[in-house]
């Protein structure tokens, strides 16, 4: 098949199952809507394609990476609502590579269908950048590990069913070396959310506590204190994923949208050479972007060059392009991005007397939370020390 | 004296929320924040922009939401030209009139105005919509500008009922815009008294807002400094690392350079003549929206993850730099007004 024939087979899915209302609603750029989340995973699922990222044996299609690459920009250029990561993307990986047969029994299929959503217990107050330093205890008494600490940054876990957790089994060694893997399931006694409004104003971070937490042993991944080794492994796999071109592409067409909507001095604000420049400035960027990431995934196909740095390159200009396109979209809209237009009103429908512009609503609040690109993920200063250690070794 | 007073008066002050706004403006009153740049005749302290500055820069210090700016500062200056009379009520707290000029169209062009003004009878209609009203709802009369067959000119509407959509811009504010439909209005100033008016007191936001959001950025770099003298990661104060402390650099030369151009462009709408008093009013928000971004924006990376939670002060530091940036066109279009009215420097 080629690559045309793959794209256009997506597009056809997309027409056929995704419901405008619930595209138009996700294009708006406020934090997912779980209901939407459910009932597009399980479309997924029932054409094979919700894991495009795992291998055939494990349900996944079958994909070449950069049939993966077309899949996903075509799902967020058309406004599906996007799977829940953390399930799809990390935890469910270390399952099938690391997790026992009864693991990938229990957990895998509820993963597959959408049916268990999970959120990822990594980053501590005090262990953020730095990672190995956390502090949460996990102490194994008879046939369970008893948990106690607490998790920062906690994405979506208000509406998780599972959660995974790096926690500290030993003191022994190098900080990385006592670190374990666990699956806790976000029901257990002893947990307690709490919600962290971002400035955006939406609801997506949490902190998560845990006292006194049973965790059955047959929830460890793979040996006792090999945590960092698997943790590691996942956050170096699929690096060329967080290139977000497909965010990218999306972010210059609204901003072109929008330009070709509102006038600047009785003018379309396109027509207005300055602006078209700058637009046009950018979209470049993305251009290169783009080839840079098609690079990589050459890279990863053929499996060469594996230490190669560009990765990061991917992060670092995926996160800050958004952004600096995110600015030029927000100046597009002129005063009518002053207004909060606050995700607790417009996503779900538009209040009455609603001010301003619909073209606006979301658009701040998508910029203000991806504020935090440049730092999750490993922050682009981590980033830019990883291409640095590897241009000055030896 | 006034800056420490007013810097004591704010210290404690939690910046992650709006202030009550009554107090405070009886308050601002008392303490004459609303007649320190306004002449002694009409009921003021006899002083000029640079006091005003002073009062603007705590204020912004303090992420104060309530439109001591655009009230006392910029609506007042319009006022002077065109009703001096009007000007004393402000000046004791009695009257918060507040100028409604921006078009969503103007993209910081003083004298683009697409709203209309039809004659009435005796009295006048207005048609179109006035945006980026920022403190509209604490205001208790609305100014506004729109086109007659003879020229710009000025008119005013009660606030109470005035077409008024109102909304919480994102840095917290009062915000609103007004959409006028045949929308009955005084006339307040006609010809080119009103025009003068309306472009010294452009001048004056842009030069005076400017030295609120030069407030907010030394706000945000101290608290970014205090930051990295306690966050230790990997063992060590992130303040140790070098990437870090030249950013803290970068971040302290922006705030420099928007405090030195903040002192030419006060100069400017003191005592320079329209022309150049509007390019380097445009200079002044051009490079200040320039430095408020880069200074906002990392001091959210320095902070890390709480950087861009509701939580801590600095995301809302961020938000106010933000508004500021946007509001009049943004950089980019003053830049291009600068560029067009060149030949100041």
């Amino acid at each position: 098949m080629t690559d045309q024939e793959f794209r256009a087979d997506i597009r056809a899915f997309i027409a056929a199952e995704l419901p405008p209302e619930m595209a138009a609603r996700t294009l708006l750029g406020y934090h997912p809507h779980k209901p939407d989340v459910q009932f597009w995973t399980a479309k997924l699922y029932q054409r094979g394609w919700s894991a495009p990222n795992w291998p055939a044996d494990y349900g996944g299609p079958g994909w070449t990476i950069s049939q993966r690459h077309i899949f996903d920009e075509e799902c967020f250029l058309a406004g599906c609502p996007a799977v829940n990561p953390q399930a799809f993307h990390l935890v469910g990986p270390i399952i099938y590579s690391v997790g026992s047969q009864a693991q990938k029994d229990r957990f895998l299929p509820a993963i597959l269908s959408g049916e268990h959503f999970w959120a990822q217990g990594f980053s501590e107050p005090n262990a953020g950048s730095d990672l190995a330093s956390l502090q949460t205890r996990a102490v194994r008494d008879g046939d369970h590990y008893v948990v106690n600490g607490q998790k920062i940054w906690t994405s979506e876990a208000q509406y998780c069913d599972w959660l995974f957790l790096l926690a500290r089994t030993s003191t022994q060694g190098r900080p990385q070396a006592g670190i374990s893997f666990l699956l806790v399931d976000l029901k257990s006694p002893g947990i307690t959310v709490r919600p962290i409004i971002g400035i955006e104003g939406g609801h997506i971070l949490n902190e998560v506590f845990f006292v006194d937490v049973k965790v059955p042993v047959e929830n460890l991944i793979g040996e006792e204190n090999e945590g960092w080794t698997y943790a590691k492994r996942l956050l170096g796999a699929e690096r060329s994923f967080s290139a977000e071109v497909p965010r990218n592409k999306h972010l210059i067409e609204r901003c072109r949208t929008v330009a070709s909507h509102v006038t600047a001095r009785g003018k379309p604000l396109i027509d207005d050479p300055h602006f078209a420049r700058r637009l046009a400035q950018l979209e470049i960027e993305v251009l290169a972007h783009e080839a840079t990431l098609w690079r990589v995934v050459a890279e990863e196909e053929a499996s060469v060059n594996a230490t190669s740095p560009t990765p990061s390159i991917l992060k670092v200009k995926g996160t800050e392009l958004m952004q600096r396109i995110g600015a030029l979209l927000i100046e597009a809209l002129g005063d009518d991005a002053l207004p909060a237009y606050p995700e607790s009103d417009y996503k779900l429908g538009i209040p009455a007397n609603a001010p301003g512009n619909p073209l606006a609503y979301g658009v701040v609040a998508d910029f203000l939370y991806h504020r935090a690109a440049t730092i999750y993920g490993g922050s682009n200063e981590v980033q830019r020390n990883i291409i640095a250690a590897q241009l000055l070794r030896a | 004296m006034l800056r420490d007073g007013l810097r004591r008066w704010a210290i404690s002050r939690d910046l992650r929320e709006a202030e009550d706004f009554t107090p405070t403006w009886s308050y601002g009153a008392e303490q004459g924040w609303l007649m320190a740049g306004l002449p002694e005749d009409i009921g003021g302290l006899g002083g000029n922009a640079f006091d005003s500055a002073i009062i603007a820069e705590e204020l912004g210090r303090a992420l104060i939401r309530a439109p001591f700016v655009d009230i006392a500062m910029v609506t007042s200056r319009l006022l002077l030209d065109i009703a001096p009379d009007r000007v004393a009520d402000i000046a004791l707290g009695t009257a918060r009139p507040l100028l409604a000029h921006d078009e969503a169209g103007a993209r910081g062009d003083p004298d683009w105005v697409e709203t209309r003004a039809i004659r009435n009878g005796d009295g006048w209609t207005l048609n179109g919509r006035k945006t980026g009203i920022v403190g509209a709802a604490c205001a208790d009369m609305l100014i506004v500008s729109a086109q007659t067959d003879d020229g710009l000119a000025l008119f005013e509407l009660e606030a109470q009922t005035a077409p008024l959509t109102r909304f919480t811009t994102i840095d917290d504010r009062a915000g609103g815009e007004l959409l006028l439909t045949a929308t009955p209005a005084a006339l307040l100033a006609s010809g080119a008294p009103a025009t003068a008016a309306v472009h010294a007191a452009f001048d004056h936001a842009l030069v005076l807002e400017s030295a609120e959001a030069l407030g907010a950025m030394e706000r945000a770099l101290e608290l970014t400094r205090d930051y990295l003298l306690t966050r230790k990661q990997y063992g060590q104060l992130i303040g140790d690392f070098q990437a870090l402390r030249h950013r803290l650099a970068d971040m302290f030369i922006e705030t420099e350079q928007a405090r030195s151009i903040i002192l030419r462009g006060l100069e400017a709408v003191v005592d320079a003549a329209p022309g150049r008093r509007a390019a380097l009013a445009a200079a002044v928000k051009a490079r200040v929206a320039q430095a408020g971004m880069f200074v906002g924006g990392q001091a959210i990376q320095l902070h890390g993850g709480i950087g861009v939670t509701d939580e801590y002060p600095v995301g809302h530091i961020f938000k106010r730099l933000f508004v500021f940036a946007q509001r009049h066109g943004g950089e980019a279009r003053q830049v291009e007004r600068f560029a067009a009215l060149h030949g100041v420097c």
